[in-house]
């Protein structure tokens, strides 16, 4: 996973999208190995994990697990990292890693809630990668603003929590289910099987970061 | 005239609406039963017609700084809810049941609708 700052130029454009300053804490390095390795997965990771917490349990750790476990023969500094996203992650494959196995899914992602890091896996470069990051969060965010205006409108009427949205263009749609999202080609992916398995491995997905 | 009584055939409909361009309810069909009413679609309709229109910016500024191409014009944006989902196109929605919900079949009706008049 990849901290907005590391993008100076973003850290810039987007300050509320920064690390938070309440209580300023030292930005996670990356570990160097995982640049090379980058240019094969796409996938980002923190080193330590830093920011698990506000992911979804069992995505982007899962996920930076199984890279940080491609590079431990050649990464010895790697190794701890391993040890500590066994401990928060699950044995199974992280959501976005699962999405983008899928036929149709040209990339898939997760962003924390606080807007500080991303992962992102897929046909898609770095910085496209974060683009789509912070505008699917800024969909969510606004999605659940909505939401909670409607529920004074019909209080217990099943809309509230929002479990996500679809943008649907004339080749690819945007499918974002908690805070997890996947760009999907219409006509080689299956909108509903795409859906139902995002809401099926969100569904205890919490959201009470948002 | 939108048939709002063909999207109520779609599985799991709860309601069917039309909006005009900023988002004002202008005709609507509700299923017996549905917590939804009338006050509701109209904000749904506003959330609905607001949503597009920045998923339109965005895929068009995606489009500008990118290869990426497809993603625009938007043809369509649903809103998951807990137990529904508002499905719309254009200036015509549907209210689906997540259980039944077919995104596909209605995405397509929606599309053949708007192509309708």
């Amino acid at each position: 996973m990849w901290a907005l700052s590391d993008f100076p130029a973003s850290a810039a454009r987007y300050p509320h999208s920064a690390v938070p300053r309440s209580q300023p804490q030292p930005l996670p390095q990356r570990v160097d190995g995982l640049v090379e390795q980058q240019r094969f997965d796409r996938v980002r990771c923190s080193q330590d994990g830093a920011g698990a917490e506000s992911l979804a349990p069992g995505g982007a750790m899962a996920n930076c697990r199984q890279v940080l476990t491609s590079l431990q023969p050649r990464r010895s500094a790697a190794k701890n990292k391993i040890r500590i996203n066994q401990d928060l992650g699950s044995d199974n494959m992280s959501v976005a890693a699962e999405l983008a196995n899928e036929p149709g899914v040209i990339a898939a992602g997760e962003y924390s809630y606080r807007g500080d890091r991303f992962t992102c896996k897929g046909e898609i470069s770095d910085e496209m990668a974060r683009m789509a990051a912070i505008m699917c969060r800024a969909t969510t965010m606004s999605e659940h603003m909505q939401v909670d205006m409607l529920e004074e409108h019909c209080p217990g009427c099943g809309v509230s929590p929002p479990q996500g949205w679809v943008v649907h263009g004339p080749t690819f749609s945007v499918c974002n289910v908690a805070n997890v999202f996947c760009f999907v080609d219409n006509d080689n992916a299956s909108l509903n099987h795409i859906i139902a398995l995002m809401r099926k491995r969100l569904a205890g997905a919490s959201h009470d970061l948002v | 005239m939108t048939d709002l009584n063909q999207l109520m055939t779609l599985r799991g409909a709860q309601a069917a609406f039309t909006m005009n361009d900023r988002g004002e309810l202008q005709d609507h069909l509700l299923s017996d039963g549905t917590p939804l009413n009338e006050t509701a679609l109209d904000l749904l309709a506003h959330m609905c017609v607001a949503n597009t229109a920045i998923a339109t910016m965005q895929a068009r500024g995606w489009e500008a700084n990118s290869d990426n191409k497809g993603f625009y014009p938007i043809n369509g944006f649903t809103m998951i809810g807990m137990d529904w989902s508002a499905i719309t196109a254009a200036n015509v929605g549907v209210v689906v049941s997540n259980k039944q919900a077919d995104y596909e079949t209605a995405y397509k009706m929606l599309a053949e609708l708007e192509a309708a008049g």
